[in-house]
């Protein structure tokens, strides 16, 4: 999912990225290392801030993506990433690594025009759909990329369970 | 991290064209999942497959 998912997102050095749900923080440092490349002047660098609600998750992340050395490019956030982190927006790109029950309305607001957001869109459990979402003069249009199996998204607005 | 099974499985996506733009491919080469596991499925990193990670929650598959 992250090779997709990195591909969809059409990322490119110095983008600022925001993720929800850091998981292992695996996937916030693949996307590091393309926005702020380690051989590219720091002056340069984009920046990933990524979204966890679970505490101990979080955690987990922080430390992972500090021992891989990407601590300087990835910012870990506790809290409820279905409302978006609206202190960095806006952004180049958001993805969200859990399926939500529709598109939260706070990542529209705080992606750039000219941005894209992936996210998969479903039930709890199941399959979902896998949307590239792109806002260019405010308007904004879905394209459908495919099938795909998340955890589900929760907080605000993710499901409830 | 010089990883042989690692760059095996990223050529693999690069044939199927599920990677395409280099400096993804770059990145993805250089940050392998193996430091991202916890211990005891530290084993399957190379595996193209979601593992648990705790709190009912799972890391991505390089590409399923």
């Amino acid at each position: 999912m992250v090779s997709i998912m990195n591909e969809a997102l059409e990322l490119k050095a110095g983008h600022k990225v925001l993720e929800i749900g850091a998981g292992s923080g695996w996937h916030a440092s693949t996307i590091a290392e393309t926005v702020a490349p380690s051989d590219m002047a720091k002056e340069k660098w984009g920046h990933v801030y990524t979204v966890e609600i679970v505490k101990g998750l979080a955690e987990f992340a922080r430390n992972n993506v500090e021992r891989a050395g990407y601590g300087n490019r990835v910012t870990i956030v506790h809290g409820d990433g279905s409302q978006g982190y609206a202190e960095k927006a806006p952004y180049d790109r958001v993805l969200v690594t859990a399926a939500a029950p529709d598109i939260p309305k706070p990542l529209i607001d705080q992606l750039k025009n000219g941005g894209v957001l992936v996210i998969p869109v479903g039930g709890l459990y199941l399959y979902q759909t896998l949307f590239r979402v792109r806002k260019v003069d405010d308007k904004i249009t879905e394209e459908n990329l495919g099938g795909v199996a998340f955890v589900p998204l929760t907080g605000k607005y993710g499901h409830r369970i | 991290m010089e990883n042989k099974a690692w760059e095996q499985l990223v050529q693999s996506l690069i044939r199927q064209r599920i990677l395409k733009s280099p400096h993804v491919i770059r990145a993805l080469r250089k940050v392998s999942r193996e430091q991202f596991l916890p211990e005891r499925v530290k084993s399957y990193a190379n595996v193209d497959s979601p593992f648990p990670i705790g709190f009912g929650q799972t890391i991505s598959a390089p590409h399923c």
